[in-house]
């Protein structure tokens, strides 16, 4: 029987892997035996206590105090109201716009301007708030 | 190449700026021959103007360091000197606590003291480097000075038969000797054609070409050798600071609290009032210094939600309240990432321009928030004022004042800083460093008089040391 030199090396190689792997396997691959530190990472009192704010930052970034809030929300609530009804009584209403073609053969009417009077514009805005019931 | 020429002076001094102006002072009064090279001419040229122009990158408006920085006689001193105040002691220690700056405050007060005539006020206002550090809230003001001074007036150095003046010389770079110990060559250029001269042994040099220009000059890279000549420590361009400038809120205050004319107002009718927390609080809060100032908001309507506010506290405490704007300047916290770096391409000086970076950290812009905070709380705890804090201001749009510092810091240990506690490369026996760049934190206030402090404190080194070498 001729052994080949080729058939040494695998031999050899084969028993040093065959060898190294459970030693390895213990060594690199296995988890740890050693059990958790028992030493335990108390945080300092300053960071575990619950440290309450007394003011507060609400809409818009104001820094104020927290009792306000409540008060505050209502006063704007009012305030933003109030606005609106400004708003709604400047606004003058805008006549319905149509498209329609150019005939220099029918001359129209220019156009009437809104009445300005004040009892027509407190009916219109009346109006306007029973629309919102 | 061979020297063609040999600068011969007792003292070369590069730049002509508030650093230049206050280092001579006490070298004038010796025999000493003095040689100052300026790179601009005596009215800024649009060559000259060129020479500044960087790629800019980061929190600051574009061409802000380089409108900072004014290749022209006088140096950036012609445009922006006097706005300024000094600082004290919690700005020359660091945010952990430790000192930065390698000399005390008592030290940097005698000469701000010397110096506060140069600047044109009474050396009395040094005594603002102290204050009660109990408090929680100082009038300590941001900008002392007006803009009253020149520099543009060459007549007085012309004048001298120990002063030679060269204008538009900009130095390029140095070259050394074969032990790597002492400068003994500079390369500059004259309208855009290079030259060389050689320099003796025993000659000092003091670089104050800017708070980016001494930098740019200890960067640019050597032909015979690895590192550029003056950045063997490696940290030459890097902790770039200024100063963050944010509105970073607004509210209704008791004009009393802004009319009230502060201390320092008083004494000094100039101040600017504004407010800093105490030194107690910054350290224990870890706060960086920074100041805020009141200042009246433009006329406009007011929301309902802003209504609310104002008539809802003027009840309350039955008092008017007006609408103010808070503004905020403050340190920024040295970070090695915000730097300067040469690139490939050239100025006409013959310079490798800058490319700059400098961005505002977390430390920078929540130290901002709760300055603010704490003033908007201490209003309200007093019944003052009632204010906002402007979230978007702060961290969505914060931009930067150009003061450039930090980039050739000086310190104790040659491991952490460029120069040593005098403003010496810590590599070379005759090369010096002068001006904002030594700053290794940049405090709160515009740093002009600080620089001033700087020049004169080194002027008067250089005196000790000529006549050690006489």
């Amino acid at each position: 029987m001729q052994i080949a030199r080729r058939s040494i090396f695998k031999l050899a190689t084969g028993s040093v892997v065959g060898y190294l792997v459970p030693w390895l396997g213990k060594s690199a691959f296995a988890q740890t035996t050693k059990s958790v530190s028992k030493e335990v990472i108390t945080p300092s009192a300053a960071t575990i206590t619950p440290k309450l704010d007394g003011t507060v930052s609400y809409n818009a970034g104001w820094v104020i105090n927290l009792e306000d809030r409540t008060e505050l929300l209502e006063v704007e609530a009012k305030k933003t109201k109030l606005q609106e009804e400004k708003k709604a009584q400047k606004k003058p209403d805008q006549p319905i716009k149509t498209e329609a073609p150019v005939t220099p053969s029918a001359p129209t009417e220019p156009p009437k301007e809104p009445s300005k009077d004040w009892s027509t514009r407190w009916n219109k805005w009346v109006g306007k708030v029973k629309e919102w019931f | 190449m061979e020297p063609v020429k040999t600068f011969d002076a007792d003292v070369i001094i590069i730049g002509t700026s508030i650093a230049t102006q206050t280092v001579m002072l006490p070298l004038l009064k010796t025999n000493s021959r003095i040689l100052v090279l300026e790179g601009g001419d005596y009215e800024l040229t649009p060559f000259g103007n060129n020479l500044t122009f960087s790629d800019e990158r980061g929190h600051y408006i574009n061409h802000h360091w380089g409108g900072h920085w004014l290749r022209q006689y006088g140096g950036a001193s012609r445009v922006w000197n006097g706005y300024s105040a000094p600082l004290e002691n919690w700005d020359l220690i660091g945010i952990d606590g430790r000192p930065k700056w390698p000399l005390g405050i008592d030290e940097i007060e005698k000469y701000y003291r010397i110096s506060a005539p140069v600047m044109g006020e009474d050396p009395s206002v040094a005594n603002l480097t102290k204050y009660n550090i109990a408090q929680e809230f100082v009038d300590r003001p941001y900008i002392i000075m007006d803009p009253a001074l020149a520099y543009a007036d060459a007549k007085p150095l012309l004048n001298n038969k120990n002063v030679e003046l060269r204008v538009k010389h900009n130095v390029i770079k140095f070259t050394c000797d074969d032990s790597g110990s002492f400068i003994n060559g500079i390369w500059y250029s004259v309208d855009g054609v290079v030259q060389f001269a050689s320099v003796k042994k025993n000659t000092k040099i003091v670089l104050g070409a800017g708070g980016l220009g001494n930098a740019q000059i200890l960067l640019q890279p050597a032909a015979n050798r690895r590192v550029a000549v003056g950045n063997e420590s490696g940290l030459v361009g890097k902790t770039l600071m200024a100063h963050p400038h944010i509105a970073v809120g607004e509210g209704f205050i008791d004009p009393i609290v802004v009319r009230k004319p502060t201390w320092a107002q008083v004494t000094y009718k100039k101040w600017l009032p504004a407010y800093i927390i105490g030194a107690d609080y910054k350290t224990k809060l870890k706060l960086l210094n920074g100041s805020i100032s009141l200042s009246i908001s433009a006329v406009r309507p007011l929301s309902p939600n802003e209504e609310a506010v104002q008539d809802f506290y003027q009840k309350k405490w039955r008092k008017k309240l007006d609408l103010y704007t808070l503004y905020a300047r403050t340190e920024q916290l040295p970070n090695i990432d915000n730097r300067i770096e040469i690139i490939a391409d050239k100025n006409a000086a013959g310079l490798h321009k800058l490319k700059i970076y400098c961005v505002f950290g977390a430390r920078d812009l929540m130290s901002l928030d709760t300055t603010t905070r704490m003033l908007s709380e201490h209003f309200l705890k007093n019944k003052l004022g009632v204010t906002t804090v402007d979230n978007d201001a702060i961290y969505l749009k914060p931009w930067g004042w150009a003061h450039p510092s930090g980039i050739t810091r000086f310190g104790t240990s040659p491991k952490e800083s460029v120069c040593d506690h005098t403003g010496r490369v810590w590599s070379y026996q005759n090369l010096y460093v002068n001006g904002s760049s030594l700053f290794p934190t940049v405090g709160y206030a515009n740093p002009t008089w600080t620089i001033a402090a700087l020049g004169m404190r080194l002027g008067e080194y250089l005196v000790i040391e000529l006549k050690k070498g006489a």
